[in-house]
């Protein structure tokens, strides 16, 4: 059957630094993976390898069965909106139509059941009204919804999130994962998180990803206690088999 | 000059036209931030001016295929090189307006009026100018009509506009070739060392009223043209450098628009687009 994902001795490299190490993964459809990992560690760079922005330096990477530039209208993507330009003029309703984007698309006038679509993911995620305000007045919680529509709304067989709720309250976050449940019925989902605690529940695939090796801890995630980070929050620890 | 137009209807056609391609350009140097590689470019231009000039080739070529030589350079340094970008823009820049000086003072027996170039000079531009301003625009005008989601999303966000298999390299290319030719065609009306004024300012204001990229290009055309317009009256009036007066009016304007806005904020107490 075809792998939503699967890698074999990946290694990518910025000048000569090498950020990934023979990385070899698979994932299945129909997954919930969180990929999780200290700061350069390497997930957002696996994540532009998914997504076709950067080149594998050595090594094999697929995506739903090909090469990733082939995969891309069938992923959805979430990135982190603190990236995002807040001064740039485009309306949220735009937002969520890149999601149904391709170049082929000359002209500047949307088809109406495109702008149909668009209604309807916005509408998923209660931002419907929020259509024509500017995307860049939005609240943190209401932009990573609208980039979540904007994924959602060409219905990817693929979801990649990007740190989704990093920058969100403790409600919002909620939500999303709740959302996000809700949609691994019908998609996969590869999670980017430094923060495991809440997602544990949801997931049922744990990457950990620190430059030199990735490993999953399959099936039911070895919880092996619950403490405190030096920063007071409640954290949980995995057991990993591969000694990361 | 032009002996059979009057000059007030010549130079409200030269701001109209070059209000139109400031006003799109611009828009990509402010939504791109491209407004210090602009600036550089322009400056750089004088180089291929010199050297025209010391050759006897019309400037215009010159300055086009300095500007080009600009781009190229810095794409080439930047992306196989991994040189940094402000480094390049900034040796580019120094290096460009050197050679210039140096080929102009080569040139014998003809003093080139060197302040003109970098500071404009509305009774330099000719016909052809116009002419090519206006096809210039027409272009622009029928890129951002076919192209305008493309614009759109590639500026917005060119990593997700890549996944979906956009050609998001030649786009990015495409609005630096704009950028280049709409600032040496602006040279000869408000000189190489002003026009980046020109460029940035009336997108800038239009910025602060504008939910869509559509209606910040309308508007920033609008400003652009209206700056223009007013900068040539002032300066015919009072007798003041054109190129000059165009930039402090828009930067006057500007400075009323960013009033305007911030009292409209007041009155209806919240953000609006």
């Amino acid at each position: 059957m075809e792998k939503a994902l699967e890698s074999r001795g990946l290694w990518f490299a910025y000048d000569h630094d090498f950020v990934l190490e023979d990385i070899s993964v698979s994932v299945e459809k129909g997954d919930f993976v969180a990929v999780v990992g200290p700061n350069g560690g390497g997930k957002t760079t696996l994540v532009k390898l998914i997504t076709g922005r950067l080149q594998p330096t050595r090594g094999t990477l697929t995506v739903l069965g090909g090469p990733p530039v082939k995969a891309g209208a069938r992923i959805g993507y979430v990135p982190q909106f603190s990236t995002m330009d807040a001064s740039f003029p485009i309306t949220v309703l735009d937002v969520v139509l890149q999601g149904l984007f391709r170049k082929d698309l000359v002209g500047p006038v949307w088809k109406k059941d495109a702008v149909e679509q668009g209604l309807r993911a916005m509408d998923q995620l209660g931002i419907a009204q929020l259509g024509r305000r500017r995307f860049g007045e939005l609240s943190g919680g209401q932009k990573q919804r609208a980039l979540l529509a904007r994924a959602l709304v060409s219905s990817p067989e693929l979801l990649i999130l990007d740190e989704p709720t990093s920058s969100v309250d403790i409600a919002v976050e909620e939500d999303i994962y709740e959302l996000l449940r809700e949609m691994n019925r019908v998609m996969t989902i590869l999670l980017v998180t430094h923060d495991i605690t809440f997602i544990s529940s949801y997931v049922n695939k744990v990457m950990c990803l620190n430059r030199r090796s990735a490993c999953h801890a399959t099936g039911d995630i070895a919880l092996e206690r619950e403490g405190l980070s030096p920063y007071g929050h409640k954290v949980t620890e995995i057991r990993h088999e591969c000694g990361l | 000059m032009n002996s059979v137009m009057p000059l007030y209807l010549f130079t409200l056609i030269a701001a109209l036209l070059s209000g139109i391609a400031a006003g799109i350009a611009g828009t990509f140097v402010v939504t791109r931030r491209l407004a210090v590689m602009s600036g550089g470019l322009a400056h750089a231009v004088l180089g291929g001016i010199g050297l025209a000039v010391f050759l006897s080739f019309d400037p215009l070529w010159g300055a086009l295929a300095a500007a080009f030589l600009f781009v190229l350079i810095l794409v080439v340094g930047k992306n196989k090189m991994g040189e940094r970008e402000d480094t390049v823009i900034a040796a580019l820049w120094s290096l460009g307006m050197a050679l210039g000086v140096l080929f102009i003072s080569l040139t014998p027996g003809y003093t080139v009026d060197l302040l003109s170039y970098l500071f404009g000079n509305i009774l330099l531009v000719t016909r052809q100018n116009l002419l090519a301003l206006a096809v210039l625009d027409l272009f622009l005008i029928a890129g951002v009509f076919l192209f305008k989601r493309h614009i759109l999303y590639v500026s917005f966000d060119e990593e997700y506009s890549a996944m979906r298999g956009l050609p998001v390299n030649l786009m990015s290319l495409l609005f630096l070739g704009v950028i280049a030719v709409t600032i040496v065609l602006l040279t000869r009306i408000v000189g190489l060392v002003l026009v980046i004024a020109l460029l940035a300012l009336p997108a800038s204001a239009a910025n602060l009223f504008s939910r869509r990229l559509s209606s910040m290009m309308l508007l920033a055309v609008l400003f652009a043209a209206l700056f223009n317009a007013a900068g040539f009256g002032v300066s015919y009036l009072l007798n003041l450098p054109t190129g000059a007066t165009i930039i402090i009016v828009s930067a006057a304007g500007y400075g009323l628009a960013r009033a305007v806005r911030a009292a409209g904020k007041r009155n209806r107490g919240m953000p609006e687009g």
